[in-house]
């Protein structure tokens, strides 16, 4: 495990030097991480170089933390000797992930109460991934929907978008078209990993939390007085992305600066039409951070903007006439978070932001025979404005009970073209949760969350989570929350009103709210050293109540949002990951069944899919280089419809798939660089068959699924300076 | 009765051409070239009508976005002269705000032997359980009683298990043994479909309409856009083509 050499026994050092090794190979480490904590809870960070070998001071009763990605992280105390060897050892199932959700101070993914998946940076720039979509196309129990114009949409355990929270670093991605977040649109290249919780989060993260929350937490410098990083990428169906970022930490201070471009020509399956199944689009975004740490206080200001440039190009109305539209959508958000550690083991942080949502269209009359190009009327702006505040204390009374209180502000206006005046919403919230320790193995931990509302009555959410375990092979977690999602400004006001096509919010909307209970079981077996086989079985069940669907009213020619149904889904999902050093191997069933309570009756007809994944990595560490398999099956997804009540009820099917990845990545850590490369979607999977058709959208036979085959190259240039 | 169309149309033509300066009887022959037409159903000055306006959830003036009428007399086509046309304004007396489902308002006078008319109306639509109910439409409506038409559609003709025949092959045989409706929406307005990507029209590809004029012409006609040159919606286009007995 953790093997010290002490030498030398001058215990007057003022300095102590640590070299770490890899604990299979013993060759030295460069760039591992070395938290310094001092008695007084001083941290200072330090990094091996080239020969894996750091100098930290000596200070009495001080412990070292080490680290170093894809390895076990350990804490020592810092020995009276001039010299330590540390061992670290391979971590490819990262149970020692920091996680941050969900919680005041980080904590180890293993040690949280939530059952937390974790998708690491370093996977993901070995998958050449480029955004959130690219990020959970593998994920077991996630689905993503292509749409041309509103992009990439998720649906979790078998719930739409609008059930599933985004949060990046904390703060609520806002935004969303027809209830979704474009996936597409949330760019990867700065994150340090993702944090994915399934089931209702609503007792800490209050709407939208019901399905799920996704939290994208950012890389942090935290090691070097400098670091930064370029990358380009290119992928052959013309996707072109270039991004920098550098981070700095001087004395207290701390700061960053980061940018990337990105740019799509649009790529078209029939290329009869004028009208592209995937639409040409710019992407820029820009992030900007100052931190300072004084008198135990921990602040960061920053500010982050992203753009996307979509151009929707229409098909011929007339011979070489066209309209065009342009969507520009715009993200701004200013943020600033603190904190602060007490002595009495309670901390104290605070997160506020304002953000900015802006979506604009403009027309263009397209003359392809004269090559002219003029406005066609005035462009439509939508603007979305919302300020979150999050307050949060954390206290441990006793090794035993553990409570969180906190308070949350959400207060959202929205203004546009297609949006009724309105007076905004208000949401005020307080919430509690209680950790209780009952015994080495057992924890217990009840929520609840009051929030008063501008426009609904007082709502009680509340949750209990458990976790057993018994040994250190066995975990079981059973969580049971009461989930709550008030109806969303777009749902209550927005209109969209065209002489044949009238889709309306309604004022008179109620929440929606649902049940979850999740249950799940692990099983960590030691084969031998750097050999483990760990299984885990999950089910869920969640029923919603009042789900807000957008429905036709009796003419049949207008669609409103309406409290329509119940609806449930349940499922389980099984996986197995193995790792033997530096190979590992992963494969996960997920079953999913959605009900619909049609008639209203009570009953649900489940329908079914069954969804496999497996990947596999291989890192060869003395050439310093990885392979990666990344599959999924996609199943078949049936969906009940039934056009009015006079109707037979038709079952609609979207047909099955499957993607496969595979991607190599070499690094050549002298020189700083590391190069990806690979093949997306090796079985060339454009497009499926689909039956099934909803809402008030025009419908097709087949569905979007990925752009085909492409080989995609990605070089990153690092450099740190300590 | 359909044989007779040569001997009316002869007769006609007879009548007109007895000019003071010229005696000679001239019967030009019937003009079966393919024709194009395209009329405008919106133009100044604007028009505002009260209505709801879902953005201010009030009743309040709302622009209309079509505010013309077009009359169409198709059997005035000739080698040398296009179809008769008659545009009335909404401001203008003689326009007939025109509604399927009033028999006072099924109808106008527009121009001697109009065949259709091109405008907004009060029309039926399907609500989706197969009730027809009131909806603001805009399409072309048959002169009542004097004109009977018949939507021909791909797809609605292969359901019923019969043979497709395309606007271009489509012949006077084949048109004088359909069963024409004298509907006055039987043309109506869902030769274009509203494309909810972009909001823009777009016409219902493989579908065209057998007229039976005011004069028992046959045409065969189909609509190619609903917008002008700077794709300005509001000006429907169509071709249409006499259909007459071969020898």
């Amino acid at each position: 495990m953790l093997l010290l050499i002490s030498n030398g026994v001058n215990a007057q050092r003022s300095t102590v030097v640590i070299e770490v090794i890899d604990g299979a190979e013993k060759y030295p480490l460069m760039g591992a991480h070395i938290c310094l904590v001092t008695e007084s809870n001083n941290k200072h960070y330090f990094s091996t170089d080239e020969n894996g070998k750091v100098e930290v001071p000596n200070v009495e009763n001080s412990n070292v933390t080490l680290s170093f990605v894809g390895y076990k992280t350990i804490t020592i105390p810092v020995l009276k000797s001039e010299f330590m060897r540390v061992r670290l050892n391979p971590d490819l199932l990262a149970l020692n992930q920091v996680v941050v959700t969900a919680t005041v101070v980080p904590q180890k993914v293993d040690a949280s109460i939530y059952k937390i998946e974790v998708i690491d940076g370093r996977t993901m720039e070995k998958q050449g991934v480029q955004n959130a979509r690219d990020a959970l196309r593998f994920q077991p129990n996630i689905n993503l929907i292509e749409d041309g114009v509103l992009g990439s949409q998720i649906i979790m355990q078998g719930l739409e978008g609008q059930h599933v929270k985004f949060l990046i670093d904390g703060v609520p991605i806002i935004g969303r078209q027809d209830g979704n977040v474009d996936l597409s649109q949330i760019d990867m290249s700065q994150v340090d990993h993702i944090e994915i919780i399934e089931g209702p989060m609503s007792v800490v993260y209050g709407s939208n939390a019901l399905a799920g929350t996704i939290n994208i937490i950012t890389k942090q410098n935290k090691y070097y007085n400098w670091s930064g990083n370029a990358t380009v990428y290119a992928e052959s169906v013309g996707q072109y992305n270039g991004s920098v970022s550098v981070s700095g930490n001087v004395g207290k201070s701390k700061f960053g600066l980061t940018g990337g471009y990105r740019v799509f020509d649009g790529y078209d399956l029939d290329t009869s039409t004028r009208t592209m199944s995937w639409n040409p689009k710019n992407q820029t975004n820009a992030d900007a951070f100052y931190g300072i740490g004084y008198g135990g206080w921990d602040a960061k200001i920053g500010l982050r903007f992203s753009q996307e440039d979509l151009t929707y190009r229409g098909a011929y109305l007339i011979p070489y006439r066209a309209i065009d539209t342009e969507f520009v959508t715009e993200r701004w958000s200013g943020y600033s978070n603190f904190s602060k550690n007490f002595t009495d083991t309670s901390v104290f942080s605070g997160l506020v932001s304002y953000n900015i949502y802006e979506r604009t269209s403009q027309e263009y009359v397209v003359k392809e025979d004269l090559d002219i190009e003029t406005k066609r009327g005035d462009a439509s702006k939508d603007v979305f404005n919302t300020l979150n505040a999050r307050l949060s204390y954390s206290r441990d009374f006793t090794v035993k009970i553990q409570w969180q209180l906190g308070y949350e502000l959400t207060d959202e206006v929205g203004e546009g073209e297609k949006v009724t005046n309105n007076d905004g919403l208000v949401e005020n919230a307080l919430w509690t949760d209680l950790q209780l320790n009952l015994s080495e193995h057992f924890t217990i931990q009840p929520g609840v969350r009051i929030v008063h509302h501008s426009i609904y009555k007082a709502a009680l959410m509340y949750a209990l989570h458990l976790k057993w375990k018994p040994n250190k092979s066995w975990q079981s977690r059973i969580s049971f929350a009461k989930g709550f999602r008030a109806p969303s400004m777009k749902e209550l006001y927005m209109d969209f009103v065209d002489s044949n096509h009238k889709i309306f919010g309604n004022e008179n909307l109620e929440p929606e709210t649902s049940y979850n209970l999740t249950a799940t079981i692990e099983k960590t077996i030691s084969l031998s050293e750097n050999n483990l086989l760990k299984f885990n079985v999950t089910g869920f069940h969640n029923h919603l109540f009042d789900v807000i669907e957008l429905a036709s009213d009796e003419t049949g020619t207008q669609y409103i949002y309406q409290n329509v149904s119940e609806k449930s889904t349940h499922g389980a999902t099984f996986s197995t990951n193995y790792q033997y050093q530096f190979f590992k191997l992963n494969f996960g069933v997920a079953l999913t069944g959605i009900g619909y309570d049609l008639y209203s009756n009570g009953y649900f007809d489940y329908q079914y899919a069954t969804d496999f994944t497996a990947m596999s990595v291989i890192q060869l560490r003395k050439i310093d280089l990885a392979m990666q398999l990344d599959y999924k099956y996609t199943d078949q997804r049936s969906q009940l419809l039934l056009r009015d009540t006079t109707e037979d009820v038709t079952v609609g099917t979207v047909e099955g798939y499957n993607m496969l990845n595979f991607s190599m990545t070499k690094n050549f850590s002298d020189s700083g660089l590391s190069l990806t490369a690979g093949l997306k979607n090796i079985f060339d999977i454009k497009t499926v068959a689909n039956s099934a058709q909803s809402g008030a959208h025009a419908n097709s036979s087949n569905r979007l699924i990925t752009w085909g085959r492409t080989a995609f190259i990605s070089l990153k240039y690092n450099f740190t300076k300590i | 009765m359909k044989k007779s169309i040569y001997t009316i149309l002869s007769a006609a033509l007879f009548l007109f051409s007895c000019g003071e300066e010229n005696r000679e009887i001239i019967v030009p022959t019937l003009d079966t070239s393919s024709k194009h037409l395209q009329v405008a159903i919106y133009s100044a000055p604007d028009v505002y009508e009260e209505g709801f306006n879902h953005h201010t959830q009030q009743v309040e003036q709302i622009k209309l976005s079509y505010n013309r009428q077009v009359f169409v007399d198709l059997d005035a086509v000739s080698e040398t002269k296009e179809a008769t046309t008659l545009g009335v304004h909404y401001n203008d007396d003689a326009y007939v705000k025109l509604d399927v489902w009033d028999i006072d308002k099924d109808h106008a006078t527009g121009v001697d032997g109009w065949d259709i008319v091109l405008s907004p109306y009060n029309g039926r639509t399907d609500n989706g359980s197969g009730t027809l109910v009131p909806y603001s439409l805009t399409g072309a409506l048959t002169n009542k009683g004097n004109v009977t038409a018949l939507r021909i559609n791909k797809s609605e003709v292969e359901s019923n298990g019969d043979t497709f025949i395309s606007y271009d092959a489509i012949n006077y045989e084949n048109a004088s043994r359909l069963e024409l409706s004298s509907e006055v929406d039987a043309v109506g307005s869902d030769w274009k479909q509203l494309d909810f990507a972009t909001f823009t029209y777009k016409i219902v590809e493989d579908q065209y309409y057998i007229i039976k004029t005011t004069e028992g012409v046959f045409f065969k006609l189909a609509f190619t856009s609903f917008y002008n040159d700077d794709l300005e919606k509001g000006h429907p286009a169509l071709q249409f083509q006499r259909l007459i007995k071969e020898e």
